[in-house]
Order: C-alpha cells, then structure tokens, then sequence
C-alpha cells in the first residue's frame, strides 16, 4: 500500500448559526489519501463532502485540525510557500459555467495556474495550453474562444484542463460529472480516468452517484452530518458495506436490475430525514434513522474504527464482523442482520 | 421499512386514455424554428406507468407541457393531436384546458419550490386545488388536503399543512406536489423529473409513494426522467425519446434488457451500475445531441452512430422490427448486426 500523499487530523470546520450557536460542517475528520489513488467521497447533500473537499485545499480554512500535504503541514504554510503548493492542488467543479470567467479566452483561463502558480513565460504557458486542450479533446483551436461557445461536457473538459495546467499532484474532483447527461458523463468520466493513470495523479472524487463512483475510484469514504462514517475498498464496499447508513444508501440507488435476479426485491427505504445540522442528536448522528439502533447508540458517539484491514466504520454494530483469524488475516464475515 | 418498488409490469394491455398522433412542437428561436418535438405518436394507458427517457434537449419536457398547453405562447407552435375524454387537447381553448389541468391530468413539477407559492401554507395550496374544480366547503377540502398529506407518507400531516413550503424540506416539498396533483383524484398525472433534486435516500422514499399512490388511485402516469435507475424501478412501459422523436418504446424489461436502437444501448452503456463487473471505460456515445433548428432528414442519431448505414439518409419509422410485440424502434440496421451492436455496448 502506498504512503498517504494528503492526511486530515482532526480537521473542523464550524459556521456561525441561529442564535449564537455553531454549526458543525466537519466534525474532527481523519482521512489519509494514499498517493496515486482515487478515493470516492460519497453522502447526501449537506453531508459535508464539498466541505471537506475544499477545507482540504485550503479554499475553505478549517477552525480546528491539521493537512498534511506530501508530508508537510499545509495548514501553517503561509505567503510563498503556501502559493507554490497550492501549484500541487487543484480543483475540478460541478458547475463548469459557473466556474469559468465568460469573459475571458478559454486559452487564458487554462493558462491562468500555470502562470500565477508555476511562473511560467507567456511562450511558455501558450505552449502547455495547446497539449491541454488537445490532451482533453478539445483541440488547440479552442483556446481562442470563450467558455459561452462550447457545450455542457466541453466546458468541463476545459475546467479539467484547467485543473491540469499546473501539473498538480492531487486534485479535488466535486460532483464535476453531475450536472451532464448521461452520454457526455460517460465521455468525461473516461478522459478522467485516463489522466489519473497517464499522470499519476491522486484525486480524491466527491459525487451523490454511487455508480460513478464505483467506476472510478479505488476506495469510498462515506461521509453522514459532518463524519467519516466508513472507509473501505471499492470492492468490499460495494459487496458489504459495513455501516448501516452505507447499505441504506445503496439500496436507494434506483438502479438497472437484470430480470430473473428478485423480481420481488424488497428495497431497504430508509426513514425520516438528515437532522437539523445545528442540533445534531446525542450519541451516534445516524441512529435517528438507524433501523439497528440500540440504547448505547444513544448515548454513546462510536468511534471511526478499523474492523479489519483498510476497512473502518464508525459503529457499534457494524454490519461487517472483522475478527482477525488465528494466522493474523482478516476475513470480514458478512452478519446476517435484517434491518 | 421496506417497499418492495419493482413489480411486474402491467401485461394486459389497457385501454388508452391519452392518445397522441403527429404531435408537433417548434420554439421560434433566433435562428428560426426549434423543432423540440417532431412528429410524436404515443398512447398512454390506463393504469400504467409510461417512462419517457430521453437527455437534455430530447424534446420530453416539451412534450409533455405541451399536452396540457402549459408552452403555450406567441413564439410557441404546437400541432398534432392529443385525445383525452373524447376531445382533442391540442385544438381547445385555454379555458377549456384550465378545466382539465388539475382536474383531469395534473403535472409534478421537478422543483416544488419554484411550484409552490411560498407566501400559502402547505394545507391550503392543496385545499384551493380541490376548491378550483369543485364546489366543496372550505373545512371539507382542507380535511382532505390533511387526509392527501398523510397518504403522501408525510408524518404528521396537520402540522406540515401549516407549514409554507420554506419550512419543508425538499422530499416533502414534493410529496406536498403529490399530493396536490392527486387532489381531484386526476385520470392522469404527468410527473417531470419529480425526484431529480432529490438525494437517493429521499428519492426512494418518494418513489414508493409515487408508486403507491398511482396503483391506489388507478392513476396513468406519464413520468418523464432521465435516469434509467428510475425508470427501472417504476415504469411498466418506456419511450426513449432523441432529438424530438421517439426512438424505440416498449415494455420496461424489452426496452431495458433487450434494447433494439443504438441510441438505447449506448445510453444504457452509458450508465455506471452498482453491481456486476467494473469496465475499465464506459462505452460512451460519441458527440453531443443535437440542440440547434437543422435537423438531418434522415435518423437524428445517424451522426453519432457508430454503426450508421445509407439507408439511415432515410427517416426511418417507428414500428416493430426485431423486438417482441409493441416492442418498436426506428432504426433500419439489420438483425445480425443489433445483436453485434448491443454486444458491444451500442457504442465505440
């Protein structure tokens, strides 16, 4: 397993809300992103997920906790040094009109990281640019138009070129296929996917879409009310997720079911709704919607803990038993709960 | 705690209840005549539940506003025809229309925050629904509105008909939208998008009361998404729609599990699923749809289509070619090579 490229230690982020209280949008989150992978970041809106994303880059500062970048201490750099690692860090946003300047030519806004961030000469940038766009598809040519001309799925291969054009090391990818359909998603999905691998880049993917996230990333963290609340790999995930709130929400995903397999699938519907961020429940965040909730789950906050080998959740129930066997390997039996 | 969603669709097949031939909807643009709808023939049954899929652009939002003249305008042209009840929707008047909207067929909009009137509380957005077409008292209809929000699974129904649509949160924002296009107990509901903005946890709770709701009242149900999970879960039929023109219809399993057109099977290889083996590359379509006012005389598709022919120079028609019957698409490729096509995910 390869080292941690971007670690989060106890990292916070609060708002200010009603009446003088705070809200708690990052609640003390661990996270190590392991260098040349994709980590998937999935949870429902107000989950936190695009918090993190950007507490992560800085584009957010957290109140409390602690990033490392490639082993130095992101969150104490300042003036130069923060701006030449900032070169490493980028980010690709769901909203490709949103976040490209109409007024300027998408030549400029590619170019604009490499020169601020890496001091390149205009010959220079010019240069890097005309590889970008062809490297996304988009071809040399459309440097000199503006983001208005180009459609939906272009304009995100320009913000991704965007992304790219100061050779970061970790990319922060939030929700940046969700707003296309569904033919121009799987286009941009697969130019994504190939630059990771081409590249070598670390990135970890924030989406709602589980499915996306299963094509792309290696591992998926679960994100519910401000918390880690399970880390897995993408196979074990997908096979047996390990926290309630997990398997719930892959049950929701409306999905393609081949004919013969259940026609009578009973789908887990999950009730109620997210609480009221500001006023969290006590003990464990889920249990108000949690169908396997007991007494100590209302007392007692579990803790994010690792029940077998790159698997932590953060349960007191967990769906997944990790007993270590008697030769040291894990084998992460499946417990038969009905929820 | 559990809803058993998916269900055999309907086999029998109904009577019609909405018949659309020839249907025909052009936006003037600044660069002439959009044609969003081109030419559309579709029947809706009774009891069922039509998917029409399609992308951005596809013309299904236009469709369906146009059935009840919601798109009604001085830059809008809608011909064709739309029976319903014995009458032609597309020839009557807007006062005519008035008294079927609501009443008769009632839409879900996909945001129930811009629907709702933000300065009504819940209860009686739902009450002047059932008071606009009928004449009941006012303590009558506001029972039954508090009666609709509890059978949209909405728990404690008095207290959310106080509530303004500001204080709900978005799931039951659109189980308030349910609920009122159920008010008068409509023939038929056109659903937009109605769980899109939706997060998956909400969205499964709203579907099933979709479902629930439609097969309780007998309701046909016109649900137009772009997601093919949904369709999967709710629909017993499907049209998948591209450029303004059906392309292939049919049972929800045929359509899904047996598609016939390019257009279907590239579409569908186009969505990442949550279970089976993880490809390395989606077998996405090439291009972009088509969204300006030319359109090709032939198949629309034929310029993203990777196993295009001479004959698709041709409009091709809509009829049965290689799927079961009612199974329907418009494409002319020959059998052998549908099923080289399909193997291969319908695209590149």
């Amino acid at each position: 397993m390869s080292a941690p490229l971007v670690s989060a230690r106890r990292l916070r982020v609060e708002y200010p809300g009603r009446a003088g209280g705070r809200v708690r949008a990052l609640r003390d989150v661990d996270l190590d992103i392991l260098q040349g992978e994709t980590l998937g970041l999935v949870g429902e809106s107000g989950c936190g997920k695009s918090t993190l994303g950007r507490a992560l880059l800085r584009v957010i500062e957290p109140s409390a906790g602690r990033i490392e970048f490639a082993g130095s201490d992101l969150t104490r750099m300042r003036g130069r040094q923060l701006r030449r690692t900032r070169a490493e860090l980028q980010m690709v946003f769901q909203d490709p009109f949103g976040s490209l300047n109409p007024r300027r030519r998408v030549a400029d806004i590619v170019a604009e990281p490499l020169l601020r961030a890496r001091g390149a000469t205009r010959a220079e940038a010019a240069r890097a640019v005309a590889e970008l766009l062809d490297l996304v598809g988009l071809g040399a040519e459309a440097g000199a138009r503006r983001p208005h001309e180009f459609s939906g799925g272009q304009r995100q291969r320009i913000g991704i070129a965007r992304a790219l054009a100061s050779s970061p090391q970790f990319v922060v990818a939030d929700e940046a296929v969700s707003a296309l359909d569904v033919s121009i998603q799987a286009q941009v999905l697969n130019l994504l996917s190939d630059l990771v691998r081409d590249r070598g880049l670390t990135m970890l993917f924030i989406s709602h879409d589980l499915g996306v996230v299963r094509h792309i990333a290696d591992r998926i963290a679960v994100m519910y009310l401000g918390q880690i609340i399970e880390i897995a790999s993408r196979d074990d995930f997908f096979t047996g997720p390990a926290h309630p709130y997990s398997r719930a929400l892959l049950s929701s995903v409306p999905a393609l079911r081949r004919p013969g397999g259940d026609p009578a699938r009973e789908r887990e519907v999950l009730e109620g709704e997210l609480p009221d961020p500001a006023n969290p429940p006590e003990g464990c965040l889920f249990r108000t919607r949690c169908p396997i909730a007991t007494a100590e789950c209302r007392t007692r906050m579990p803790e994010l803990r690792e029940i077998a080998p790159g698997r932590s959740v953060r349960c007191h129930l967990p769906l997944i038993s990790g007993d270590l066997e008697a030769d040291g390997s894990a084998s992460p039996a499946i417990k038969d709960v009905t929820l | 705690m559990t809803a058993a969603l998916q269900h055999p669709p309907v086999q029998a097949v109904s009577e019609p209840v909405l018949e659309i031939r020839d249907l025909r909807v052009q936006f003037d643009v600044p660069d002439g005549r959009l044609p969003a709808v081109d030419g559309v023939d579709l029947t809706l049954r009774q009891r069922e539940v039509l998917a029409l899929v399609g992308e951005s652009g596809s013309g299904k939002s236009a469709l369906s506003m146009s059935l009840v003249g919601l798109n009604r305008g001085p830059r809008t042209h809608i011909t064709g025809e739309v029976t319903f009840g014995g009458r032609d929707l597309v020839a009557a008047s807007e006062r005519e229309l008035r008294a079927v909207r609501g009443k008769e067929i009632a839409v879900v909009f996909q945001d129930a925050l811009a629907a709702l009137n933000p300065l009504h509380r819940a209860g009686s957005q739902v009450s002047e629904m059932i008071r606009a077409h009928r004449d009941v008292p006012h303590a009558q209809a506001r029972d039954r509105a508090v009666e609709l929000l509890g059978e949209v699974g909405i728990a404690g129904p008095d207290r959310a008909a106080r509530s303004y649509p500001h204080q709900l949160s978005g799931g039951m924002r659109q189980r308030v939208m349910i609920a009122m296009g159920l008010a008068n107990d409509p023939a038929v509901l056109i659903a937009d998008e109605p769980t899109t903005a939706l997060d998956v946890t909400i969205q499964a709770q709203v579907l099933a009361v979709l479902k629930r709701v439609q097969r309780d009242h007998g309701t046909s149900v016109l649900l137009i998404t772009h997601d093919l999970g949904v369709v999967a879960e709710v629909a017993d039929r499907v049209a998948v729609m591209y450029a303004g023109r059906i392309v292939e219809q049919g049972l929800r399993d045929e359509v899904l599990f047996s598609p016939q057109h390019p257009y279907t099977m590239g579409l569908l290889g186009s969505v990442p699923p949550i279970d089976g083996p993880v490809l390395r590359r989606l077998p996405a379509i090439s291009g972009s749809p088509l969204t300006g006012v030319e359109r090709p005389s032939g198949c629309a598709f034929a310029p993203r289509c990777p196993f295009v022919h001479d004959a698709c120079a041709e409009r091709p028609e809509l009829r049965r070619r290689h799927g079961g019957d009612g199974h329907v698409d418009a494409c002319v490729l020959p059998g052998a090579e549908r099923a080289e096509a399909r193997a291969k995910g319908g695209a590149e």
